[in-house]
């Protein structure tokens, strides 16, 4: 399946299907205007069906961009595929977005690491709320 | 070779191997019985086929792996028991995916008998599968044994992973997110840190390139072959290191120090994920826990969990070993073999030319430049050792290799035998290796043909019904010696001679030739004893073949038996084909060289040591011993000095002088095969470029001691 940019916004971009190693080329070349130029942008995560490494790398390359010009890029409303990638590679610390879990999800993601300060962001940390 | 062949010589090398280790577990299965870690070593090199024919796209091989892995995956889960009918099956299998990989690497489809053959193994593998669905059920209930029989598998212990993943990862089809998650069945991720230091600004990055990397403390009751198996398929895309429960500041030290983000930002990060305490990183830092001797620090006592670390370094003799040998494993490199030879050659030449500078040198009298060239030429010798070692390879590989075949050849005659292997890991070199395995097989096959009697026949004779055959490789003055051991009725020597007779090979005799003579007969060509013609051997080619590729190595071949105990056929070998160190001699104007190795001295005699005038011949000290006139036998002769040489050489039981003008010293040289033409010559093996330029002959001392003991023969009916 595809994977596309359904919206966008002054404040919010949402990119939904599968964002895999099939994509990532495409969907770097047009996410990248779109958050480069904006301050307090955020992405809307909820609706990423599939996300392989490729795809968290690309998510993790912008945040890190936006960060080299001293803002930050939000993760919002991470759907499982985005939860079960940061829980694994621990990065949900560095990427220091709000994460809400619903029960369900929080049987599956414990977030047992990585929710803290992370080498490459000091001050990150995962604020995990619970539904 | 393009880049691709080179590839796919890999994958056909890999598989070629994986197939072997596959069938010499089964093999083990079916004598001690199949354990857990036969199961899970079949599991594993079944799930390695079939990730190397997935990454070679052999589909057809994929799928039919899967059905194999499958049926281990539930062997491994105890849910389904390995019989010998699943160990034949699977063997079958084996013999079927081999024939796949065939097919793929020639670039054809499998034909419609193949396909139906593999279709019938497809369902026999799928109706085992269903046994064991079934057994599942009724194990179902004995869980909670399951889970006990889970917990004394191994303590807990702390791991520290290392990875980086290669660029092309992901343009190969792999992901690390389910790579993680299975990690996470084989035990507990602690802590995990993802290097996200290797991101390129967004622009730059290729993003089907992958940057990432993790730094993992992990706890786990498996050992290190379990979890490094985590990483099988990225293990050629990436940087892993696994660290042991056991690994000290020293093993830190070096991993910080081969991290591509450098040695502080790869601190930064073994710190987050708990590799090492800040108070050792500083240590570290010092230089004070590099020296040597430093007690190893267990992973977990740096966590803090000092009862943990004394409970790990009492395991640690057998994590040790563990460690040992797979840093053993991981240190070997495939080279190929011509590039090797090209190296052996170039050494080869190295040494010819010393040997031109060596004489340039003692004609100028320069003890400076003297010295310079003995040291020289020691080290040119030390090179030429290590590049020969390079080619040596364990015969203990190709000696497995007929337990399959001892199994089948035995079954097809209804005779059980064992197969015993000793001196396996013997080194030779690996042409050597290649080219013994025919003559082997045609050996080992006539033990079991001929040699092996069948049970009724054995426990009449009072010996146990299963027979034995027994392998056994060792070094012996310079050669390479093979045994080839079986305990079945023997050979009759008075058999062979009346069969000889009758065939012609040799005369009725009044005296009984001694028994060596009449065992060197069964080499004759167009020789059998067999009294009925198998399938399998006592066609009446057989042991001459042998013979001919035995001395096409330089070797040799005997036999030695006893009626009723057994028959021992013993092949003896040049530990190398390619340099030899020689004697040069001269003989006429022309030079030859006498392999080092079957030299056992020399002497000058006068023309009055002649023992006997009719034949050559001289006293050695009270023994008689026979000579060749190299000048007479190789029409070389000069002008007759009064004095003479002697060379003596051994080779075997076979001894005998070779007459010589002059003994110009030793001398090392590279081994140049002699063109076609030359094939019918005796007494010559090889030939060698001389540092002048010059051809020497390399005499075939064999040949040479076989042809003295024949002329003897000759002369007096009966070997020296």
């Amino acid at each position: 399946m595809d994977c596309r940019i359904v919206e966008e916004t002054e404040s919010l971009v949402r990119i939904e299907g599968e964002l895999t190693v099939y994509h990532v080329a495409r969907l770097r070349d047009e996410l990248l205007p779109l958050v480069r130029d904006r301050a307090g942008l955020s992405l809307d995560l909820g609706d990423l069906t599939v996300l392989d490494t490729a795809g968290l790398q690309l998510l993790l390359a912008l945040k890190q961009e936006v960060r080299r010009q001293d803002r930050e890029l939000a993760f919002r409303r991470h759907s499982p595929a985005v939860l079960k990638a940061l829980d694994l590679f621990g990065l949900a610390g560095f990427c220091a977005d709000p994460l809400e879990l619903s029960a369900e999800e929080s049987a599956l993601f414990p977030f047992a690491y990585g929710t803290g300060s992370h080498p490459e962001y000091t001050p990150g940390r995962a604020a995990i709320t619970k539904r | 070779m393009t880049e691709n062949e080179e590839i796919w010589e890999v994958f056909r090398a890999e598989s070629s191997e994986l197939l072997q280790t596959f069938e010499g577990i089964l093999l083990e299965m079916e004598t001690a019985g199949p354990d857990a870690d036969s199961i899970n070593a079949l599991f594993r090199a079944a799930h390695t086929l079939k990730g190397t024919a997935g990454m070679a796209e052999f589909q057809g091989v994929v799928d039919f792996a899967h059905v194999v892995e499958s049926l281990l995956e539930e062997a491994r889960g105890g849910r389904l028991d390995i019989t010998p009918e699943i160990i034949s099956t699977l063997l079958l299998c084996r013999d079927h995916l081999g024939d796949l990989f065939d097919r793929a690497f020639g670039h054809s489809e499998p034909g419609a008998e193949m396909r139906a053959a593999g279709e019938a193994l497809r369902r026999r593998l799928l109706d085992a599968l269903d046994a064991g669905v079934a057994a599942e059920l009724q194990s179902a209930a004995s869980a909670g044994a399951d889970a006990a029989a889970g917990a004394k598998q191994g303590a807990t212990a702390r791991w520290h992973i290392s990875i980086r993943f290669g660029p092309d990862v992901f343009r190969h089809g792999l992901d690390p997110i389910p790579l993680l998650a299975y990690l996470k069945e084989l035990g507990t991720i602690e802590k995990l840190v993802t290097v996200t230091g290797g991101l390129p600004p967004v622009e730059a990055m290729d993003p089907e390139s992958c940057y990432l990397g993790c730094e993992i403390q992990f706890s786990s009751d498996r050992d290190r072959a379990q979890i490094e198996q985590a990483f099988e398929f990225v293990r050629q895309d990436c940087r892993l290191t696994v660290l042991g429960p056991d690994a000290g500041l020293a093993e830190l030290a070096e991993l910080m120090r081969a991290l591509p983000e450098g040695e502080d930002r790869a601190a930064d990060f073994l710190l987050a994920a708990g590799a090492i305490t800040a108070p050792e990183l500083e240590l570290l830092r010092k230089g004070i826990a590099i020296t040597e001797g430093r007690p190893a620090r267990g992973l977990a006592a740096a966590a803090g969990d000092a009862a943990a670390g004394e409970a790990n370094a009492t395991e640690t003799p057998g994590r040790d070993e563990e460690f040992a040998s797979s840093a053993r494993t991981a240190s070997f490199l495939r080279i190929e073999s011509r590039k090797l030879d090209a190296l052996i050659n170039q050494v080869g030449e190295l040494a010819i030319t010393a040997v031109g500078l060596n004489q340039a040198a003692a004609r100028s009298g320069d003890t400076d430049l003297l010295e310079q060239t003995a040291i020289m030429n020691r080290m040119i010798g030390e090179a030429r050792d290590s590049a020969l070692k390079l080619r040596m390879v364990q015969v203990g590989d190709t000696f497995r290799r007929f337990r399959r075949y001892v199994r089948e050849v035995g079954r097809e005659l209804g005779k059980d035998i064992r197969l015993s292997i000793s001196g396996g890991d013997t080194e030779l070199d690996k042409t050597v290796v290649e080219k013994i395995e025919d003559p082997l097989t045609h050996i080992i096959r006539n033990a079991i043909d001929h040699g092996i009697e069948t049970a009724a026949l054995r426990e009449a004779a009072g010996k146990p019904p299963q027979g034995t055959l027994h392998l056994r490789a060792y070094h012996e003055t310079g050669s390479f010696v093979i045994e080839i051991a079986d305990d079945g009725a023997g050979i009759d020597a008075a058999r062979v001679q009346a069969r000889a007779i009758e065939k012609g090979l040799i005369k009725a005799q009044g005296h009984s030739p001694a028994e060596d003579e009449i065992f060197a007969l069964l080499f004759q060509p167009g020789f059998s004893t067999a009294a009925e013609v198998t399938n399998l051997s006592g066609r009446g080619v057989g042991l001459d073949v042998v013979k001919k590729e035995i001395e096409a190595l330089r070797g040799m071949v005997n036999v030695r038996s006893q009626p009723g105990a057994g028959t021992t056929f013993t092949i003896r070998l040049p530990l190398t084909l390619a340099i030899i160190d020689g004697f040069l001699v001269g003989v006429g104007d022309s030079a030859c060289i006498v392999p080092l190795e079957q030299m056992v001295e020399c002497l000058t005699i006068g023309s009055g040591d002649r023992i006997d005038s009719r034949r050559n011949c001289i006293n050695l000290r009270g023994e008689v011993l026979p000579f060749i006139d190299l000048g007479e036998m190789f029409h070389l002769e000069a002008e007759r000095q009064r004095k003479q040489n002697i060379v003596v050489v051994q080779y075997g039981d076979l001894r005998c002088g070779l007459l010589v003008d002059d003994l110009l010293g030793e001398y090392q040289t590279i081994i140049k095969p002699l063109g076609k033409i030359f094939d019918g010559l005796k007494g010559i093996s090889g030939m060698s470029v001389l540092g002048d330029g010059e051809i020497a002959f390399i005499l075939d001392i064999p040949a040479l001691a076989g042809q003295v003991a024949q002329n003897e023969a000759s002369l007096y009916g009966s070997p020296v």
